[in-house]
Protein backbone atom coordinates (compact mmCIF):
# COMPACT_ATOMS: atom_id res chain seq x y z
CA UNK A 1 0.00 0.00 0.00
CA UNK A 2 1.14 3.16 -0.76
CA UNK A 3 1.03 6.28 1.59
CA UNK A 4 1.60 9.44 0.58
CA UNK A 5 3.71 11.84 3.28
CA UNK A 6 1.58 14.02 4.88
CA UNK A 7 2.80 17.66 4.06
CA UNK A 8 2.80 20.76 6.62
CA UNK A 9 3.22 24.59 5.58
CA UNK A 10 5.13 25.77 8.36
CA UNK A 11 4.83 29.67 8.53
CA UNK A 12 6.91 31.26 11.39
CA UNK A 13 9.45 34.55 10.62
CA UNK A 14 12.20 33.66 13.49
CA UNK A 15 14.67 31.55 11.81
CA UNK A 16 16.06 29.53 14.68
CA UNK A 17 12.15 28.93 15.71
CA UNK A 18 11.77 28.14 12.08
CA UNK A 19 14.78 25.34 11.25
CA UNK A 20 14.46 23.64 14.76
CA UNK A 21 10.13 23.48 14.44
CA UNK A 22 10.93 21.80 10.76
CA UNK A 23 14.13 19.35 12.13
CA UNK A 24 11.46 17.85 14.38
CA UNK A 25 8.80 17.88 11.45
CA UNK A 26 10.89 16.07 9.71
CA UNK A 27 12.46 13.54 11.83
CA UNK A 28 8.92 12.83 12.49
CA UNK A 29 8.36 11.84 8.69
CA UNK A 30 6.26 14.95 7.88
CA UNK A 31 6.87 16.91 4.53
CA UNK A 32 7.35 20.42 5.42
CA UNK A 33 7.36 23.43 3.77
CA UNK A 34 8.57 26.66 4.70
CA UNK A 35 7.02 30.27 5.02
CA UNK A 36 8.56 32.84 6.56
CA UNK A 37 5.80 35.52 6.64
CA UNK A 38 1.87 35.89 5.84
CA UNK A 39 2.03 36.72 2.20
CA UNK A 40 4.10 33.61 1.54
CA UNK A 41 1.97 31.59 3.18
CA UNK A 42 -0.72 32.68 1.01
CA UNK A 43 0.77 32.14 -1.86
CA UNK A 44 1.86 28.98 -0.68
CA UNK A 45 -1.77 27.67 0.26
CA UNK A 46 -3.05 28.77 -3.32
CA UNK A 47 -0.23 26.68 -4.95
CA UNK A 48 -0.43 23.42 -2.91
CA UNK A 49 -2.18 21.00 -1.36
CA UNK A 50 -1.90 20.65 2.43
CA UNK A 51 -2.87 18.73 5.34
CA UNK A 52 -1.91 21.02 8.01
CA UNK A 53 -0.43 24.42 8.49
CA UNK A 54 1.34 25.11 11.06
CA UNK A 55 0.94 29.24 11.21
CA UNK A 56 2.64 31.98 13.72
CA UNK A 57 0.36 35.04 15.38
CA UNK A 58 3.03 37.30 15.01
CA UNK A 59 4.22 37.60 11.51
CA UNK A 60 5.70 40.57 9.14
CA UNK A 61 3.52 42.18 6.95
CA UNK A 62 0.45 40.14 7.34
CA UNK A 63 -0.88 38.41 10.73
CA UNK A 64 -1.34 35.02 11.36
CA UNK A 65 -5.09 35.91 12.12
CA UNK A 66 -5.74 37.96 8.96
CA UNK A 67 -4.09 34.66 7.06
CA UNK A 68 -6.07 32.65 8.16
CA UNK A 69 -8.76 34.16 7.53
CA UNK A 70 -8.08 34.66 3.73
CA UNK A 71 -7.29 31.14 3.94
CA UNK A 72 -10.97 30.39 5.21
CA UNK A 73 -12.75 32.94 3.10
CA UNK A 74 -11.19 30.89 -0.37
CA UNK A 75 -13.08 28.27 1.26
CA UNK A 76 -10.33 26.25 2.34
CA UNK A 77 -11.13 23.97 5.16
CA UNK A 78 -7.23 22.96 6.12
CA UNK A 79 -6.57 22.17 9.60
CA UNK A 80 -5.12 25.30 10.86
CA UNK A 81 -2.68 25.27 14.11
CA UNK A 82 -1.70 28.89 15.62
CA UNK A 83 1.55 29.26 17.51
CA UNK A 84 0.99 32.70 20.01
CA UNK A 85 3.56 33.40 22.14
CA UNK A 86 1.09 35.62 23.92
CA UNK A 87 -0.80 32.45 24.97
CA UNK A 88 -4.52 34.74 26.22
CA UNK A 89 -7.43 33.44 26.36
CA UNK A 90 -8.79 35.96 24.21
CA UNK A 91 -6.64 35.06 21.60
CA UNK A 92 -8.01 31.51 21.51
CA UNK A 93 -11.32 32.90 21.72
CA UNK A 94 -10.60 35.23 18.77
CA UNK A 95 -8.94 32.03 17.19
CA UNK A 96 -11.99 29.87 17.20
CA UNK A 97 -14.62 32.44 16.10
CA UNK A 98 -12.84 34.25 13.49
CA UNK A 99 -11.04 31.71 11.82
CA UNK A 100 -11.95 28.12 13.20
CA UNK A 101 -8.52 27.35 14.44
CA UNK A 102 -7.14 26.43 17.64
CA UNK A 103 -4.23 28.43 18.93
CA UNK A 104 -1.32 26.59 21.03
CA UNK A 105 0.84 28.43 23.35
CA UNK A 106 4.19 28.45 21.05
CA UNK A 107 5.38 24.41 21.18
CA UNK A 108 2.94 23.02 23.19
CA UNK A 109 1.99 20.56 20.36
CA UNK A 110 5.79 19.06 20.69
CA UNK A 111 4.70 17.54 23.40
CA UNK A 112 2.22 15.13 22.16
CA UNK A 113 4.62 14.06 18.60
CA UNK B 1 -6.98 43.34 29.46
CA UNK B 2 -6.65 46.07 26.03
CA UNK B 3 -10.57 45.53 25.63
CA UNK B 4 -11.47 46.61 29.86
CA UNK B 5 -8.87 49.70 29.69
CA UNK B 6 -10.70 50.51 26.33
CA UNK B 7 -13.77 50.49 27.47
CA UNK B 8 -12.95 52.34 30.85
CA UNK B 9 -11.33 55.02 28.84
CA UNK B 10 -14.59 55.15 26.48
CA UNK B 11 -16.25 55.52 29.36
CA UNK B 12 -13.94 58.53 30.74
CA UNK B 13 -14.29 60.67 27.77
CA UNK B 14 -18.16 60.11 27.74
CA UNK B 15 -18.15 61.32 31.08
CA UNK B 16 -16.03 64.09 30.95
CA UNK B 17 -17.95 65.02 27.69
CA UNK B 18 -21.25 65.15 29.51
CA UNK B 19 -19.72 67.34 32.56
CA UNK B 20 -18.55 69.47 30.05
CA UNK B 21 -21.71 69.71 28.29
CA UNK B 22 -23.70 69.88 31.80
CA UNK B 23 -21.66 73.18 33.30
CA UNK B 24 -21.73 74.66 29.70
CA UNK B 25 -25.68 74.59 29.79
CA UNK B 26 -25.80 75.09 33.48
CA UNK B 27 -24.27 78.31 32.69
CA UNK B 28 -26.09 79.66 29.96
CA UNK B 29 -29.34 79.09 31.80
CA UNK B 30 -28.08 80.38 34.63
CA UNK B 31 -27.16 83.64 32.15
CA UNK B 32 -30.93 83.17 30.77
CA UNK B 33 -32.99 83.36 33.96
CA UNK B 34 -30.69 85.79 35.15
CA UNK B 35 -31.78 87.78 31.98
CA UNK B 36 -35.18 87.21 32.76
CA UNK B 37 -34.93 88.37 36.24
CA UNK B 38 -33.48 91.66 35.18
CA UNK B 39 -35.93 92.03 32.42
CA UNK B 40 -38.71 91.66 35.24
CA UNK B 41 -37.19 94.01 37.45
CA UNK B 42 -36.95 96.88 34.31
CA UNK B 43 -40.75 96.45 33.54
CA UNK B 44 -41.64 96.63 36.81
CA UNK B 45 -39.74 99.77 37.37
CA UNK B 46 -41.16 101.34 34.04
CA UNK B 47 -44.24 100.54 35.27
CA UNK B 48 -43.68 101.96 39.12
CA UNK B 49 -42.38 105.43 36.55
CA UNK B 50 -45.38 105.57 34.57
CA UNK B 51 -47.75 105.51 37.97
CA UNK B 52 -45.61 107.67 40.04
CA UNK B 53 -44.41 110.68 37.09
CA UNK B 54 -46.71 111.63 34.95
CA UNK B 55 -45.23 111.86 31.26
CA UNK B 56 -47.26 114.63 29.99
CA UNK B 57 -46.66 116.87 32.74
CA UNK B 58 -42.97 116.32 34.04
CA UNK B 59 -41.09 115.20 30.56
CA UNK B 60 -37.65 116.53 31.82
CA UNK B 61 -37.67 114.60 34.95
CA UNK B 62 -39.64 111.40 33.25
CA UNK B 63 -36.89 111.23 30.63
CA UNK B 64 -34.33 111.05 33.19
CA UNK B 65 -35.97 109.06 35.52
CA UNK B 66 -36.20 106.76 32.41
CA UNK B 67 -32.40 106.80 31.43
CA UNK B 68 -31.20 105.51 34.93
CA UNK B 69 -33.80 102.92 34.76
CA UNK B 70 -32.84 101.84 31.44
CA UNK B 71 -28.80 102.63 32.44
CA UNK B 72 -28.99 100.30 35.08
CA UNK B 73 -30.72 97.40 33.07
CA UNK B 74 -27.99 97.56 30.72
CA UNK B 75 -25.20 97.84 33.47
CA UNK B 76 -26.46 94.73 34.71
CA UNK B 77 -26.85 92.70 31.34
CA UNK B 78 -23.30 93.60 30.67
CA UNK B 79 -21.98 92.77 34.30
CA UNK B 80 -23.25 89.35 34.15
CA UNK B 81 -22.85 88.87 30.91
CA UNK B 82 -19.22 89.48 31.32
CA UNK B 83 -18.97 87.48 34.35
CA UNK B 84 -20.42 84.66 32.26
CA UNK B 85 -18.19 84.88 29.69
CA UNK B 86 -14.72 84.97 32.15
CA UNK B 87 -16.34 81.91 33.45
CA UNK B 88 -16.78 80.23 30.63
CA UNK B 89 -13.40 80.82 29.72
CA UNK B 90 -11.80 79.55 32.20
CA UNK B 91 -14.30 76.33 31.65
CA UNK B 92 -13.38 75.73 28.64
CA UNK B 93 -9.13 76.40 29.56
CA UNK B 94 -9.62 73.85 32.32
CA UNK B 95 -11.37 71.07 29.80
CA UNK B 96 -8.50 71.45 27.24
CA UNK B 97 -6.21 70.79 30.32
CA UNK B 98 -7.73 67.83 30.83
CA UNK B 99 -8.60 66.57 27.72
CA UNK B 100 -5.24 67.20 26.96
CA UNK B 101 -3.90 65.37 30.08
CA UNK B 102 -6.56 62.59 29.09
CA UNK B 103 -4.54 62.03 25.61
CA UNK B 104 -0.90 61.92 26.70
CA UNK B 105 -1.92 59.58 29.53
CA UNK B 106 -4.01 57.29 26.56
CA UNK B 107 -0.31 57.72 24.31
CA UNK B 108 1.40 56.81 27.42
CA UNK B 109 -0.47 53.34 28.01
CA UNK B 110 -0.97 52.68 24.81
CA UNK B 111 2.93 52.74 24.44
CA UNK B 112 3.44 50.68 27.71
CA UNK B 113 0.86 48.49 26.38
CA UNK B 114 2.70 47.82 23.19
CA UNK B 115 5.65 47.42 25.08
CA UNK B 116 4.41 44.29 27.24
CA UNK B 117 3.30 42.91 23.87
CA UNK B 118 6.95 43.39 22.58
CA UNK B 119 8.57 41.87 25.62
CA UNK B 120 6.38 39.12 25.94
CA UNK B 121 7.00 37.99 22.51
CA UNK B 122 10.75 39.12 22.77
CA UNK B 123 11.38 36.94 26.09
CA UNK B 124 9.17 34.16 25.23
CA UNK B 125 11.04 33.68 21.83
CA UNK B 126 14.17 32.86 23.08
CA UNK B 127 13.17 30.83 25.66
CA UNK B 128 10.93 28.82 23.57
CA UNK B 129 13.54 27.85 21.00
CA UNK B 130 16.07 26.59 23.46
CA UNK B 131 13.67 24.70 25.07
CA UNK B 132 12.75 23.24 22.07
CA UNK B 133 16.38 22.67 20.87
CA UNK B 134 17.08 21.10 23.93
CA UNK B 135 13.75 19.10 24.50
CA UNK B 136 14.73 17.89 20.27
CA UNK B 137 18.37 16.88 21.48
CA UNK B 138 16.68 14.87 24.70
CA UNK B 139 14.53 13.05 22.00
CA UNK B 140 16.35 11.99 19.22
CA UNK B 141 19.93 11.22 20.46
CA UNK B 142 20.98 9.78 17.34
CA UNK B 143 20.93 12.83 15.75
CA UNK B 144 23.70 13.35 13.20
CA UNK B 145 26.57 15.78 15.13
CA UNK B 146 26.23 18.85 12.50
CA UNK B 147 22.93 18.87 13.50
CA UNK B 148 23.32 18.45 17.06
CA UNK B 149 26.03 21.53 16.93
CA UNK B 150 23.99 23.69 15.07
CA UNK B 151 21.21 23.34 17.99
CA UNK B 152 23.36 24.27 20.35
CA UNK B 153 24.69 26.65 18.71
CA UNK B 154 20.80 27.89 18.41
CA UNK B 155 20.27 27.86 21.74
CA UNK B 156 23.47 29.66 22.69
CA UNK B 157 22.39 32.38 20.10
CA UNK B 158 18.84 32.35 21.76
CA UNK B 159 20.48 32.76 25.38
CA UNK B 160 22.68 35.68 24.58
CA UNK B 161 20.50 36.96 22.76
CA UNK B 162 17.74 36.77 26.02
CA UNK B 163 20.73 38.23 28.08
CA UNK B 164 21.21 41.21 25.78
CA UNK B 165 17.28 41.84 26.14
CA UNK B 166 17.63 41.74 29.94
CA UNK B 167 20.42 43.67 30.50
CA UNK B 168 18.81 46.18 28.05
CA UNK B 169 15.57 46.30 30.60
CA UNK B 170 17.31 45.82 33.75
CA UNK B 171 19.37 48.72 33.22
CA UNK B 172 17.38 51.13 31.96
CA UNK B 173 14.93 50.77 35.09
CA UNK B 174 17.92 51.01 37.36
CA UNK B 175 19.20 54.13 35.58
CA UNK B 176 15.63 55.75 35.65
CA UNK B 177 15.38 54.84 39.60
CA UNK B 178 19.02 56.00 39.76
CA UNK B 179 19.95 53.01 41.66
CA UNK B 180 22.84 52.24 39.29
CA UNK B 181 26.17 53.46 40.58
CA UNK B 182 28.38 54.47 37.83
CA UNK B 183 31.28 52.91 37.45
CA UNK B 184 33.52 55.30 35.70
CA UNK B 185 37.20 54.47 34.57
CA UNK B 186 39.58 55.25 32.17
CA UNK B 187 39.47 52.36 29.39
CA UNK B 188 40.80 51.66 26.28
CA UNK B 189 37.49 52.69 23.86
CA UNK B 190 39.22 51.29 20.71
CA UNK B 191 40.10 47.77 22.52
CA UNK B 192 36.08 47.48 23.83
CA UNK B 193 34.38 48.71 20.22
CA UNK B 194 36.90 46.40 18.61
CA UNK B 195 36.22 43.19 20.92
CA UNK B 196 32.24 43.79 20.23
CA UNK B 197 32.70 44.05 16.41
CA UNK B 198 34.41 41.29 16.41
CA UNK B 199 31.83 39.08 18.82
CA UNK B 200 29.27 40.77 16.42
CA UNK B 201 31.22 39.00 13.56
CA UNK B 202 30.85 35.89 15.27
CA UNK B 203 27.35 35.81 15.59
CA UNK B 204 26.06 37.39 12.35
CA UNK B 205 29.09 35.16 9.93
CA UNK B 206 26.89 35.56 6.61
CA UNK B 207 26.40 39.67 6.87
CA UNK B 208 29.25 42.16 5.89
CA UNK B 209 30.32 44.21 8.68
CA UNK B 210 33.85 46.08 8.49
CA UNK B 211 35.50 48.83 10.90
CA UNK B 212 37.96 51.21 10.91
CA UNK B 213 38.83 52.11 14.28
CA UNK B 214 41.52 54.24 15.38
CA UNK B 215 43.62 52.48 18.43
CA UNK B 216 45.03 53.74 21.43
CA UNK B 217 41.65 56.03 21.94
CA UNK B 218 41.06 56.03 25.47
CA UNK B 219 38.09 57.49 27.53
CA UNK B 220 36.65 57.66 30.75
CA UNK B 221 33.58 55.63 31.05
CA UNK B 222 31.53 53.12 32.61
CA UNK B 223 32.30 49.83 30.74
CA UNK B 224 28.97 47.93 30.92
CA UNK B 225 27.11 50.93 29.76
CA UNK B 226 29.64 51.35 26.95
CA UNK B 227 28.97 47.71 25.97
CA UNK B 228 25.27 48.38 25.99
CA UNK B 229 25.57 51.74 24.05
CA UNK B 230 27.61 50.15 21.25
CA UNK B 231 25.92 46.74 21.16
CA UNK B 232 22.03 48.54 21.00
CA UNK B 233 23.66 50.41 17.86
CA UNK B 234 25.27 47.88 16.18
CA UNK B 235 22.33 45.56 16.86
CA UNK B 236 20.02 48.00 15.05
CA UNK B 237 22.11 48.51 11.95
CA UNK B 238 22.11 44.87 11.76
CA UNK B 239 18.50 44.45 12.60
CA UNK B 240 16.81 46.87 10.64
CA UNK B 241 18.63 46.77 6.89
CA UNK B 242 18.54 43.67 4.71
CA UNK B 243 21.00 40.80 5.00
CA UNK B 244 23.01 42.00 1.80
CA UNK B 245 23.40 45.65 2.88
CA UNK B 246 26.87 45.73 4.78
CA UNK B 247 27.14 47.50 8.42
CA UNK B 248 30.47 50.18 9.27
CA UNK B 249 31.63 51.45 12.60
CA UNK B 250 33.93 53.73 12.39
CA UNK B 251 36.00 55.38 15.49
CA UNK B 252 38.20 58.11 15.38
CA UNK B 253 39.81 61.03 17.82
CA UNK B 254 39.75 64.87 16.87
CA UNK B 255 41.00 67.92 19.06
CA UNK B 256 37.83 67.96 20.98
CA UNK B 257 36.36 65.20 20.43
CA UNK B 258 35.94 61.13 20.15
CA UNK B 259 33.45 60.38 17.40
CA UNK B 260 31.83 56.59 17.15
CA UNK B 261 29.83 56.13 14.02
CA UNK B 262 27.57 52.90 12.78
CA UNK B 263 26.62 53.37 9.43
CA UNK B 264 24.40 50.91 7.68
CA UNK B 265 22.55 50.48 4.09
CA UNK B 266 18.96 50.33 5.49
CA UNK B 267 15.78 52.14 4.60
CA UNK B 268 17.11 55.01 6.98
CA UNK B 269 14.47 56.53 8.70
CA UNK B 270 11.81 59.58 7.91
CA UNK B 271 12.02 63.14 9.37
CA UNK B 272 9.28 63.53 11.37
CA UNK B 273 10.44 60.13 13.20
CA UNK B 274 13.72 61.45 14.29
CA UNK B 275 13.12 63.39 17.30
CA UNK B 276 10.61 60.12 18.23
CA UNK B 277 12.92 57.54 18.08
CA UNK B 278 14.70 58.38 21.26
CA UNK B 279 11.45 58.04 23.60
CA UNK B 280 11.29 55.19 25.92
CA UNK B 281 9.22 52.50 24.11
CA UNK B 282 8.06 54.41 20.92
CA UNK B 283 8.84 52.21 17.47
CA UNK B 284 7.88 53.22 14.43
CA UNK B 285 5.14 51.58 12.62
CA UNK B 286 2.48 49.08 14.07
CA UNK B 287 3.26 46.21 16.75
CA UNK B 288 1.23 43.28 15.55
CA UNK B 289 2.53 42.98 11.57
CA UNK B 290 6.02 44.82 12.69
CA UNK B 291 8.71 43.55 10.54
CA UNK B 292 11.13 43.78 12.65
CA UNK B 293 10.92 42.40 16.48
CA UNK B 294 11.98 45.09 19.06
CA UNK B 295 11.13 46.63 22.88
CA UNK B 296 11.09 50.70 21.72
CA UNK B 297 14.26 50.90 24.76
CA UNK B 298 17.22 50.86 22.52
CA UNK B 299 17.78 54.27 21.37
CA UNK B 300 16.13 55.64 24.13
CA UNK B 301 18.94 53.66 26.90
CA UNK B 302 21.86 54.67 24.01
CA UNK B 303 20.63 58.36 24.97
CA UNK B 304 21.00 58.67 28.24
CA UNK B 305 24.06 56.62 28.62
CA UNK B 306 25.34 58.83 25.89
CA UNK B 307 24.30 61.70 28.30
CA UNK B 308 25.95 60.67 31.25
CA UNK B 309 29.20 60.23 29.31
CA UNK B 310 29.54 63.82 28.15
CA UNK B 311 28.45 62.64 24.25
CA UNK B 312 25.39 63.34 22.26
CA UNK B 313 23.95 60.92 19.39
CA UNK B 314 23.16 62.33 16.13
CA UNK B 315 21.29 60.58 13.20
CA UNK B 316 21.80 61.68 9.68
CA UNK B 317 21.57 59.99 5.87
CA UNK B 318 24.30 58.13 4.83
CA UNK B 319 25.01 59.34 1.59
CA UNK B 320 24.08 56.51 -0.27
CA UNK B 321 21.25 54.72 1.24
CA UNK B 322 20.41 54.17 4.76
CA UNK B 323 21.68 55.97 8.24
CA UNK B 324 24.75 56.71 10.25
CA UNK B 325 24.48 56.92 14.06
CA UNK B 326 26.93 58.98 15.08
CA UNK B 327 28.05 59.44 18.89
CA UNK B 328 30.71 61.65 20.04
CA UNK B 329 32.50 62.26 23.07
CA UNK B 330 33.35 65.69 24.12
CA UNK B 331 37.00 65.49 25.52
Amino acid sequence: MEERAVNILLVEDEDNLHEALKLNLELENYQVTSAYDGNEAIKAVKNEYFDLIILDVMLPEVDGIAVAETIRISNNEVPILMLSAKNTSADKVLGLKKVRTIILPSLSIWKNC
Amino acid sequence: MEQKLQARLKRTTVKFWLLLIYIIAALVWWFISLQRQSTEMYNYQLNHLNTTINKDKNPVVYQEELRKVKEAYHSNTLKYGGEGIVFLGLIILGAAFVYSSMRQQKQVQDQQQNFMMAVTHELKTPIAISKLNLETLIKHQKLDEQKQRKLIQASLEETKRLDFLTNNILVSSQLEGKWYKMNKEDIDFSNLLQYRVNEFSQRFPDRSITSNIESGIDIEGDPLLLEILINNLIENALKYSEKDEAVAITLNRSEEEVSMKVIDEGPGIPEDERKKIYSKFYRIGNEATRKKKGTGLGLYLCRKIAKDHNADILMTNNNVKGSIFAVRFYL
